[in-house]
């Protein structure tokens, strides 16, 4: 691939990635700057060869994939390098380490009050009070529709931590919409059912 | 994802291949298929609410996709890129000689010389026509290098393509996050530390600077007071960095500078004890005045507007000479 054509691919990205980078730092400064060294990475010389090499050597994604591996990098690196991170208090009490996808089916409910235009407003309220590990696999997931292997790729995480992580944010946000019986009142969804599951299980 | 991948891969990570509540998950997602598929499809045309479940899934995936789309990259950011784009051009077009091999991905954060070494091992290395080019333009360079020039008592110091890379990715980070630091909000987010104790130790512990120096830096006084600091990134740098805001009194008002601290990478050819102007017009910042030195294990970046006039004084402030190079 020559230099222009391998610029070029990579620019068509730049909206994907300062996405990435906005919902991983939340801050658009930080996220401006993320993606500039991103790029200032990606672009370094040799680094088309070597990107080159990794699609023949069959690793997952294209060049996106390749960029938010670079952005997951890039950030973790900084936070790391910060050290100034507090242990959140389920990491503390080992919550992180239970990195396998919980066996709690998803809510079941009567659908069809469900208001989505008013659900998104509440949505956002609560994927912005997730973690960054939590929103950056849900980014992946449901904004650029990536399948969980190149999800983990990206991260260099097993499939199985994807597929906990996913989990665990579906769950806090299905669990903010739904859980509080107001709030399920007020986005007009009915039958929600924590009590129905638990039937269920005993039954 | 293939039956035999599913259980490879879902299966053996989360441990529960054979768990419902897994396998409504995956087919939420498109994840599922072959014989995994075809059983759950048997059991969804007897579960009217599994089938719910799985509708649920794949409304929430797409209301979280509207929500989380956000806005697209700014103009100015695609233009900063860009730039970014073109000096790496600049760079990746000089002899491969004094290119830094890139990482084999993102996350190979070995030293140059460790991901070179593999390459350089090889005879065909030696025998590229990259590397004779590359031994010509070193002697080029290193003939250069003796006729420095002399201008106002200032020596222009020649760069190779990579190191002027460098030096432009360097100073549009520095002056950028100077700007930045002009918005109260961003200022205190990131510069938090205030107390004189939190900063030294941070100093000491993240980035083992001298302590003396670092009293002076943050030493309060009548035309100089300090503001904040915070840890952040600098280009190339792979330890941890220090941002410090001082405000300088400049007449009846002041003027913000900042000073950028962090474990040297040797990536510009200064020498240590002397302090260097960079050519800011060269790097897109004739904005900003940056002036920078090292210490043979720390550097240090110096940045105020260029009409501010600011520098000077935070040198005589840490016991700097003038400068004396030009980058």
């Amino acid at each position: 691939m020559d230099r222009d054509r391998f610029e070029k691919l990579a620019l068509e990205h730049l909206d994907a990635v300062y996405r990435m980078a906005v919902s991983l730092t939340r801050d658009p400064g930080e996220a401006d700057d993320l993606v500039q060294e991103v790029y200032a990475r990606a672009f370094r010389p040799g680094t088309i060869e070597r990107f080159e090499d990794r699609a023949d050597g069959g690793e997952v994604g294209g060049m996106r994939s390749w960029l938010f591996a670079i952005t997951h990098n890039v950030f973790y690196t900084r936070i790391k390098k910060a050290k100034r991170r507090p242990t959140p208090v389920d990491e503390f009490f080992g919550e992180e380490g239970r990195e396998r996808a919980p066996d709690e089916p998803p809510p079941v409910f009567d659908r069809s009050g469900l208001d989505w235009e008013q659900v998104d407003s509440r949505l956002k309220d609560a994927i912005d009070d997730l973690r960054e590990e939590y929103r950056e696999v849900l980014m992946m997931w449901g904004v650029d529709g990536l399948k969980y292997r190149e999800i983990a790729a990206i991260m260099d995480v097993p499939i199985g931590t994807v597929m906990s992580r996913l989990h665990r944010a579906r769950k806090i946000l299905a669990d903010k919409l739904l859980g509080d019986p107001d709030a399920a009142g007020e986005l007009g969804v009915t039958g929600i059912t924590r009590r129905m599951e638990e039937k269920e299980r005993t039954a | 994802m293939s039956e035999h991948g599913a259980k490879q891969d879902a299966g053996q990570d989360a441990g529960q291949e054979g768990s419902l509540a897994v396998r409504l998950r995956m087919a939420a997602d498109g994840e599922l298929d072959g014989a995994l598929l075809e059983s759950l499809e048997t059991h969804l045309e007897r579960s009217l609410e599994d089938r719910a479940r799985i509708q649920f899934e794949r409304e929430l995936r797409e209301a979280v996709g509207r929500v989380m789309v956000g806005a697209n990259a700014p103009d100015a950011l695609r233009a900063r890129v860009s730039q970014i784009a073109e000096a790496s051009r600049d760079a990746d077009s000089a002899p491969a000689l004094f290119q830094e091999a890139a990482p084999q991905d993102s996350r190979d954060e070995a030293p140059a010389p460790e991901r070179m070494a593999p390459l350089t091992r090889r005879t065909s290395f030696w025998t590229r026509r990259e590397f004779v080019g590359g031994l010509a333009a070193a002697a080029v360079l290193a003939l250069a290098s003796v006729f420095v020039v002399r201008m106002a008592g200032i020596t222009s110091v020649p760069l190779n393509a990579q190191q002027e890379a460098y030096r432009t990715e360097l100073v549009q980070h520095v002056a950028k996050e100077h700007q930045r630091m002009e918005d109260p909000e961003a200022a205190s987010r990131k510069l938090g530390m205030h107390e004189p104790a939190e900063v030294e130790a941070f100093f000491s512990e993240v980035i083992e600077a001298p302590s003396g120096a670092v009293k002076r830096l943050i030493e309060s006084t009548a035309e100089c007071v300090f503001s904040g600091a915070g840890n952040c990134h600098i280009p190339g740098v792979d330890g941890a960095a220090a941002h410090v805001m001082l405000r300088v009194k400049l007449g009846e008002r002041t003027a913000p500078v900042s000073v950028f601290v962090c474990p040297d990478p040797g990536q510009l050819p200064m020498k240590v004890g002397e302090t260097y102007v960079i050519d800011t017009d060269a790097c897109g910042m004739g904005t900003s005045r940056v002036l920078a030195w090292s210490d043979g294990k720390l550097l240090y970046v110096v940045v105020s507007k260029a009409t501010a006039k600011a520098c000077p004084s935070v040198l005589t402030r840490l016991g700097r000479k003038s400068p004396g190079g030009r980058l």
